[in-house]
């Protein structure tokens, strides 16, 4: 499989693949941490509030009971049988039992914490005995905890009278025969209670318990809540409200835990339990984001971890990707310098076993390179001037050759018959063809071995002058079609190649009439002339062979087809970095396109 | 050039020198030309030594024309003495040689040559050479 990846340095792509790869393992790493504490700070944190809410549950039923208390060692034997006593009585009498009876219990009130009054209630409901005077007579026949009171002892719900919370309580007095005569009444200040359920401590700063009862389709405060704006008002929750549920389930008898919306629509976890012998139910709750304050912080923490181990990633892997790239990227420029030429190239061999070999074996291929090219240009230069020498020498007999024949023309004038005239000056011509010959060979040999300089060359007047010295035949036209450059380059050589191009063109056409074109393109970074005549073309067969040396296509004897000069103009082109071609089908008539390319110099 | 003057042809190719003396037939040269075959007895010939002891036989040219390759000492070599010594080297030179080698000109101008001429291959053209030679230095005025 490959990896495509937007970028091509070698070093990017190893240090976002390896940061890439630590991202993976951390944040899996981080994200089975994340789930297992967190199910763990969960599970604490509901089993906290459920703890405390156990506790509370507790508190409250031991405050109940010692409401209770209070009331069973109020009601000892001898109130209800002084209270029997004084309703069987009448008159003066009655009077002063109930004086009695009340001025024993206004002794016993103090001795009742939190005992706001305790009244005596007939059976039809009118108050007869009571520590707070101002009740007698008052008629509470209708109130529950009267009602209750009558059957059996009955605590009632918290209630306001004029701001105050308070709790009342009651029970039967009876004959000592089963009959009941009286209800005795307390009313206590709730404040034991409200301390229970206003204790926050290890609720932080949104946690609370609240002590609720269930009414029909409604469920009702029974406490003043911590957020709530008037501390005093219970207002209902409707039943089917999810800030209900807890409170449902503890009043249906249930304990637990679950995770809901509250009174203010925060998200809470509540914990509750029932107070079975009042039908209340108790709710212990912490907003989740407190209560599960630990997994933010974890959430941070991993975060953080995160953040450092991909920073420490980085840190780690630049220095190694860099170590691991470095000996690829002078391996790189190396190759670069032996491409353009530079074959003293050596790469430091590296500390890593596979580059290092790759170095090694680079430098290895560099010294062959080299020692090949030292031996290349050794040769060719012994070449080029065993050429040269061999053709100067040639030309000494040559020379002899030629004066003598002509000296033998002039010396038999008039002696001589045709034929011998004829021979003589085949013989010449053979001379002459062998000269033509020599000095290709000579300038053919020169071109690797003399560098000339590099001039200034304005090709439109170095190609008008090639012209005049190709002086065409009368029907032949030169033109010269687009608008040459200047160059700095190698005057001689590019006259050299114009003049083989034009000559031959215009030695080789057959004439009488025709033209040949000269043209020149800009191609970038090198120059690309054209020369095309209108003559007979050369087969595609040919087309490589006539640049080789000594490659006629014509048994020509004329002086000027020596089979140099295109070798020639190859050599020369192909020593300045262009190429040469030719284009043609061989049809006489559509001829033949020469086409060069000469590199720009600055 | 004028009559009485005469020529040193220092030249080892025999149909070189009949070269120049057709040449010099052919264009009405009539100067005396002496010939001799390298270096060694160009020297010898103008310092009159061994068998040019006799001054009649070796007269002072008042013109050289040299050949570069020769046998025992060649036309380079032979220049440079020329040139060192005092009593010659006034003594106009051409150099007329086959060899069109960059090195072979510079160094001969560099030695002072009054001219250097590359041999053509066919004789018409070293008639023509010589032709025009031959009318310079009769405008010229020698030493």
């Amino acid at each position: 499989m490959r990896i495509r990846l937007p970028f091509n340095s070698l070093s990017t792509q190893i240090t976002v693949l390896s940061l890439a790869l630590l991202l993976i393992l951390t944040l899996v790493v981080g994200v089975i941490a994340y789930r297992i504490t967190r199910s763990t700070i969960e599970v604490e944190g509901i089993a906290s509030l459920e703890a405390l809410a156990t506790a509370r549950q507790t508190a409250i039923k031991i405050q109940l009971e010692n409401y209770k208390n209070n009331l069973l060692s109020f009601a000892h034997p001898n109130l209800a049988a002084e209270t029997t006593a004084m309703l069987a009585a009448s008159g003066e009498d009655r009077i002063r039992q109930e004086s009695i009876l009340a001025a024993s219990m206004k002794r016993e009130q103090p001795i009742h914490s939190d005992l706001e009054w305790a009244d005596i209630v007939d059976l039809s409901g009118e108050v007869i005995i009571s520590t707070n005077t101002a009740n007698e007579g008052r008629i509470v026949a209708k109130t529950p905890v009267f009602m209750n009171g009558v059957v059996r002892p009955s605590i009632s719900d918290p209630f306001i009278d004029q701001g105050t919370i308070y709790i009342e309580l009651s029970m039967p007095l009876n004959d000592g025969q089963d009959n009941t005569v009286a209800v005795l009444i307390h009313r206590y200040n709730a404040r034991a209670l409200l301390s229970i359920t206003g204790d926050y401590t290890g609720l932080g700063s949104t946690g609370e318990t609240v002590l609720g009862v269930r009414r029909g389709e409604e469920v009702h405060f029974l406490t003043p809540r911590r957020f709530a704006s008037d501390v005093s008002s219970f207002e209902p929750l409707p039943i089917s409200g999810g800030a209900a549920r807890p409170m449902i389930g503890a009043t249906a008898g249930q304990s637990g835990a679950i995770q809901a919306p509250d009174y203010r629509s925060v998200q809470v976890i509540a914990a509750y339990r029932p107070i079975q012998e009042t039908g209340w139910g108790i709710v212990v709750k912490q907003d989740v984001v407190e209560a599960f304050a630990g997994i933010s912080q974890l959430r941070t923490n991993l975060m953080m971890g995160l953040g450092l181990a991909l920073l420490a990633g980085a840190i780690i892997v630049a220095p190694l990707t860099h170590n691991f790239v470095q000996p690829l990227n002078e391996l790189e420029r190396a190759t670069r310098k032996v491409a353009a030429g530079d074959l003293s190239t050596h790469v430091p061999i590296s500390q890593l076993d596979e580059v290092g070999q790759v170095a090694e074996s680079f430098n290895a291929m560099v010294r062959q390179l080299s020692q090949a090219r030292d031996e290349l240009t050794h040769s060719n230069r012994e070449l080029s001037s065993f050429a040269y020498v061999v053709s100067h020498d040639l030309k000494t007999p040559l020379r002899g050759i030629a004066s003598l024949s002509t000296w033998l023309v002039e010396d038999l004038q008039g002696k001589l018959e045709g034929e011998q005239i004829e021979q003589l000056r085949l013989l010449r011509e053979r001379v002459q063809r062998m000269d033509a010959l020599i000095n290709g060979l000579l300038d053919y040999s020169r071109v690797g071995r003399v560098r000339n300089p590099e001039i200034v060359v304005d090709v439109n007047t170095l190609l008008v002058r090639v012209i005049d010295t190709a002086s065409p035949p009368e029907g032949i036209r030169i033109n010269v079609t687009t608008k040459m450059p200047r160059l700095q380059t190698d005057e001689l050589h590019l006259t050299q190649v114009f003049q083989n191009l034009i000559s031959n063109a215009v030695n080789h056409h057959p004439g009488p009439q025709g033209k040949v074109e000269i043209s020149g393109r800009d191609q970038g970074d090198f120059w690309e002339f054209t020369v095309r005549d209108d003559g007979l073309g050369i087969e595609p067969r040919h087309h490589e062979r006539i640049f080789q040396m000594f490659q006629s296509l014509q048994t020509n004897q004329d002086v000027e087809s020596t089979g140099i000069g295109l070798a020639l103009v190859r050599k020369i082109v192909e020593e300045h970095g262009g190429k040469v071609w030719v284009e043609s089908q061989g049809v006489p008539g559509q001829g033949s396109i020469f086409r060069f390319t000469w590199p720009k110099t600055k | 050039m004028r009559s009485q003057n005469s020529v040193l042809l220092v030249e080892d190719d025999p149909v070189d020198v009949m070269a120049v003396k057709r040449a010099f037939a052919q264009n009405k040269v009539t100067n005396p030309l002496y010939v001799v075959g390298n270096g060694e007895e160009g020297l010898a010939f103008l310092r009159h030594e061994g068998k040019f002891a006799e001054p009649a036989s070796s007269p002072r040219p008042t013109l050289i024309l040299m050949d570069l390759k020769m046998p025992r000492m060649g036309g380079l070599e032979m220049l440079s003495i020329l040139k060192a010594d005092r009593d010659l080297r006034h003594i106009p030179v051409i150099v007329l040689t086959t060899s069109d080698n960059d090195a072979d000109i510079q160094q001969s101008f560099q030695n002072g040559v009054a001219g250097y001429l590359v041999k053509p291959v066919t004789f018409e053209k070293f008639v023509r050479a010589i032709q025009i030679f031959d009318l310079y230095w009769t405008l010229s005025e020698l030493p």
